[in-house]
């Protein structure tokens, strides 16, 4: 037999399965009927804003820790929460296109109309919307409010900082717990029962409501920026009669998952059709959205009210850059997170990609904290050898492609009237003055063993900020190690702002010299001025105080935040404190970021999307657009 | 000893190494350090003393690590492997319910594209050994071979995604038609069986390149054994007596050549699936694929006990089982295996 022959089959065979392919290839091709493409978006783009593009794809690198379920708004979490004012909304909310334009932080309605102030600072009563509805019908009322926070109280183990750790409230009256949930449940919060109502109106509980369209939050003490805390996380509300009907809260160690993947309902514009864990989300618009109506200068007034400019929307997680920015660059998606890695295809193509930037005056921020209870970084002069040493310039151009502004800390720049009060500036990167402090420490270099730096691994810029630093600071003599902790060792005894202040005090002498701080980029729980002060420079605080430092003059502020109503008090100690804490230098604030994962953002097809906003914390809840508020070219 | 007694023996000998990697893994899972309860609940565990607490006692978090292993094997003799911090407590037989098919569906594709390339090309390698063809598939191969799993799917992606734009770059099928009910959990079979065929078809595109990428690193292995064996088996005594029958090279080669050649990749087949299992850990991340290996990426950045021994004793089921399959059809085939 000839070798001609001989190949014949092989090839035949190769050629068969090849042939397979291709069918398979085109079967499904044409089985596509409602894929999304960038055509069909840019011909339905110039309709009325309901009426716009099918489907809007966003790719996103996680998924939610916590799934859908917003009972997890006690943890912080659901992080990403992809529900945030697209399917849930708060009492209250801020001016996202200030906030997004210039960094200002202004205090809106949302499911609230108004509210308003007791003289001493202590009594906040809110006035609720009507007529609104849960996406499935129940009626939104104050005693949905009042079941949602101390259902969420219970959740907490009845922690008096279950609301985002605010401890802002004194519930040594409130005796809540399992037999007033079965009551709950029992009588509903359509139409409470009469002995419902007499545990809802009790004053002596520090929430209580007045009426089915009024609820009262009585704090301990005054604290001017209360309606803050409620933007967001725990402030976020749900159909808390769905969930009594539902199998209830649960307990403490032990909640409801049966909202994992079939999220309770919300009052916001869309609603969760499909969930696959850890794979997608499917959305499409809430036909009971009270905010259809909304005219296009009140959307203008306030951008999170938005209904929605397309009526169907599904989110992915695509854990690996690449997929996600391939998906962006062939029309897959509309909108991807893109991280450092593809972070430079992203700015070579500036015609096609737009991506979103923080303005200078944002509330996530990236910075390094010194303990101030171990050698030698417990001597001031060392911690300012440090500071002066370290080239903020150089990290934010080789780390975060230009996205670091300048930031002077605790406060975050977008509370624009408590930022930088003393007008202090920045340290200097200054060699020599670097070599003067160490002198005046104290500290032989020479003699001084090599000191730990922590980081946590997965996170990628933070090694490459981590190897800058040790670099600045070998100009001066000092050896740094850096130690990659796994997430399961970011907890005391390694890092300090795991846990308390005192937990930290306990552990300082393990806790690493130098700690990145959190576990990447850093943004506030609640946008309150009082937040970054009650966090990292508070001797009470519960977490986040990674330097383990306090000082009376700084705690002075810190107490005066939600001990008086008066701001020229507060403004005067926290000036001082400001000072304090410029000359103590526990930190390195780097800077605040201005890409949305520090070495990248989230990116979109200019020729389809024109705008979007992030959540009100700057990327502190979501990792993704508010998708409501994506406006479409041609729209 | 009879075939019944050597399954027995088998059998016992594979719980037993189930039984050895789920020790193994709870120890090593729990010498990581650090405290979970961080882990699981975040910055909350500090901001809610109360509630950390409730949960250190419910799952015994600060109990010695023998005392939390006689808990877990009590728990695990009444069919609950606990619960899943990274999936936000459900049970572990939930999770593992959820994500299994998928890894199933990936690996069963897998299995198929490296027996059918495998045995192709190792067929095509013997017939023209020594040629610029065999040269040409023993590259190919080494290649594939020599390549990390994640590796390979990354190119796929940028080919068959990036460049070609024809195949997608992850999930498992398109969110937007309509999924069908759950049956056997693995879509494109649950999507044949009611008749749904568009999802079937999307859940098949969004198979191929995780298939691939584990097949082209495995199926290296089939040629090179079958290459070695047709070309040992074509010099055999019974192989010339054949072309001195007068039979044509094809039928030598295929009919009595082919089939003996076989037997070997047999054996290996238990060691397909090791490698397809290990490799699914890999590629089902790069390609957002939601099967057991993603899972069990979860579950280890999570510091989720369960979910990672939950994983693990599956992972072992399912390698004990292929290698006792493989065992006993080989104890069928030769019955002197049977003896040793």
């Amino acid at each position: 037999m000839s070798t001609t022959s001989r190949a014949k089959k092989p090839i035949i065979a190769l050629v068969i399965i090849v042939i397979v392919l291709i069918a398979g290839g085109w079967y499904y091709s044409m089985s596509q009927t409602s894929a999304p493409s960038t055509t069909s978006m840019m011909e339905t783009s110039s309709s009325a804003a309901q009426s716009g593009p099918s489907t809007l794809v966003i790719d996103d690198p996680f998924w939610p820790s916590g799934d859908l379920n917003q009972l997890n708004s006690i943890y912080a979490i659901p992080y990403p929460d992809w529900l945030t004012y697209t399917v849930y909304q708060s009492l209250v909310t801020l001016d996202g296109n200030a906030l997004y334009s210039s960094g200002d932080v202004k205090v809106l309605p949302m499911l609230a109309t108004d509210w308003n102030a007791s003289s001493d600072g202590t009594t906040y009563t809110f006035n609720l919307r009507q007529g609104v509805s849960f996406s499935n019908g129940d009626p939104f009322n104050a005693y949905q409010v009042w079941g949602q926070m101390y259902g969420l109280y219970y959740l907490s183990s009845n922690s008096s900082s279950f609301l985002n750790g605010y401890g802002v409230f004194d519930f040594s009256n409130a005796n809540f717990g399992p037999a007033t949930l079965a009551l709950m449940a029992q009588s509903g919060l359509v139409n409470p029962s009469p002995d419902l109502m007499k545990i809802m109106t009790d004053t002596s509980w520090p929430i209580y409501v007045t009426s089915q369209n009024q609820i009262v939050f009585h704090l301990k003490s005054p604290f001017i920026w209360f309606p803050h805390t409620l933007v967001a996380f725990v402030g976020l509300i749900f159909d808390t009669q769905y969930v009594l009907a539902n199998g209830g809260f649960g307990t403490p160690a032990s909640f409801n998952t049966n909202f994992n993947q079939k999220p309770i309902p919300g009052t916001g514009p869309y609603v969760v059709t499909d969930a696959s864990e850890n794979s997608y989300v499917k959305f499409a618009q809430n036909p009971n959205y009270w905010g259809s109506g909304l005219s296009a200068a009140d959307i203008q007034a306030n951008a999170y009210l938005d209904p929605g400019h397309v009526q169907n929307v599904i989110i992915y997680t695509k854990s690996d850059d690449v997929a996600r920015y391939t998906d962006l660059s062939t029309g897959a998606a509309q909108i991807s997170g893109i991280e450092s890695q593809d972070w430079p295809q992203v700015l070579k193509n500036p015609d096609k990609y737009g991506y979103f930037v923080m303005p200078d005056s944002s509330m996530a921020f990236v910075g390094i904290s010194m303990n101030t209870h171990r050698y030698p970084t417990n001597i001031t002069d060392f911690r300012q050898a440090v500071v002066h040493a370290v080239n903020l310039t150089d990290i934010s151009q080789r780390v975060f492609f230009g996205g670091l502004a300048p930031m002077i800390g605790p406060e975050y720049p977008a509370q624009k009237d408590w930022y930088d009060l003393g007008n202090l500036p920045q340290y200097s990167n200054d060699l020599t003055v670097a070599k003067q402090y160490l002198a005046q420490s104290g500290v032989d270099v020479t003699k001084l063993q090599p000191l730990e730096f922590r980081v946590v691994s997965g996170c990628t810029y933070c090694y490459s900020t981590a190897q800058i630093v040790q670099a600045d600071l070998a100009q001066i003599g000092i050896t740094l190690n850096i130690e990659v902790t796994p997430g399961n060792q970011w907890a005391l005894p390694y890092v300090a702002g795991a846990g308390t202040y005192q937990q930290g005090l306990n552990a300082s002498q393990q806790v690493a010299q130098f700690t990145w701080f959190g576990t990447g980029t850093f943004a506030p729980g609640a946008p309150t001025p009082a937040d970054a002060w009650i966090l990292f420079a508070n001797k009470n605080t519960p977490a986040n105080n990674y330097a383990i430092y306090s000082n009376p003059t700084v705690q002075a502020c810190v107490d005066a935040w939600t001990s008086t109503n008066d701001v020229n008090t507060i403004k005067s100690l926290c000036t001082a404190a400001q000072k304090q804490m410029y000359d103590d230098a526990p930190y390195i604030w780097l800077g605040a970021i201005k890409l949305v994962f520090g070495g990248g953002s989230v990116a979109w097809d200019k020729n389809v999307v024109k705008s979007a906003l992030l959540d009100p914390v700057f990327t502190g809840i979501s990792s993704t657009v508010i998708f409501n508020t994506v406006t479409f070219v041609g729209s | 000893m009879n075939l019944a007694w050597y399954i027995l023996r088998r059998v016992i000998f594979g719980a037993f190494v189930v039984l050895s990697v789920m020790t193994i893994t709870f120890a090593l899972s729990h010498s990581l350090g650090g405290d979970p309860v961080y882990a699981w609940l975040g910055k909350a565990a500090g901001m809610h003393p109360d509630l950390a607490q409730a949960y250190i006692q419910k799952y015994h978090l600060h109990d010695p690590v023998y005392v939390q292993y006689y808990y877990y094997l009590a728990n695990l003799a009444q069919g609950n492997m606990g619960y899943s911090p990274s999936r936000n407590f459900i049970p572990v037989t939930e999770a593992i319910a959820q994500t299994l098919p998928y890894t199933i569906q990936i690996a069963l594709f897998a299995i198929v594209i490296t027996l059918v390339v495998g045995v192709l090309l190792g067929v095509v390698s013997a017939r023209y050994h020594h040629t610029p063809i065999d040269a040409a598939i023993r590259a190919f191969y080494l290649t594939g071979y020599a390549s990390p799993p994640f590796f390979v799917a990354l190119l796929l992606l940028m080919l068959f995604t990036y460049v070609l734009g024809i195949l997608p770059s992850g999930a498992a099928f398109d969110p937007t038609l309509s999924k069908p009910y759950w049956i056997t959990g693995i879509p494109i079979i649950d999507g044949v069986l009611e008749g749904n065929f568009s999802y079937s078809a999307s859940a098949f595109t969004h198979l191929i390149l995780p298939s691939a990428a584990l097949a082209l690193v495995t199926f290296g292995i089939v040629t090179r054994v079958l290459r070695s064996s047709l070309l040992e088996i074509m010099h055999t005594n019974y192989i010339r007596t054949a072309r001195a029958k007068g039979l044509d090279e094809n039928t030598v080669f295929y009919k009595h050549g082919l089939r003996h050649a076989l037997i070997p990749i047999v054996s290996l087949s238990s060691l397909i699936v090791t490698w397809l299992i290990t490799g699914t850990i890999f590629v089902e991340n790069v390609f957002s694929y939601p099967g057991m290996g993603r899972y069990l990426v979860q579950a280890l950045n999570g510091e989720d006990y369960p979910g990672i021994l939950g994983a693990a004793i599956v992972f072992a089921l399912v390698i004990v089982t292929a290698n006792l399959i493989a065992d006993i059809l080989y104890a069928v085939v030769d019955p002197q295996v049977r003896l040793g």
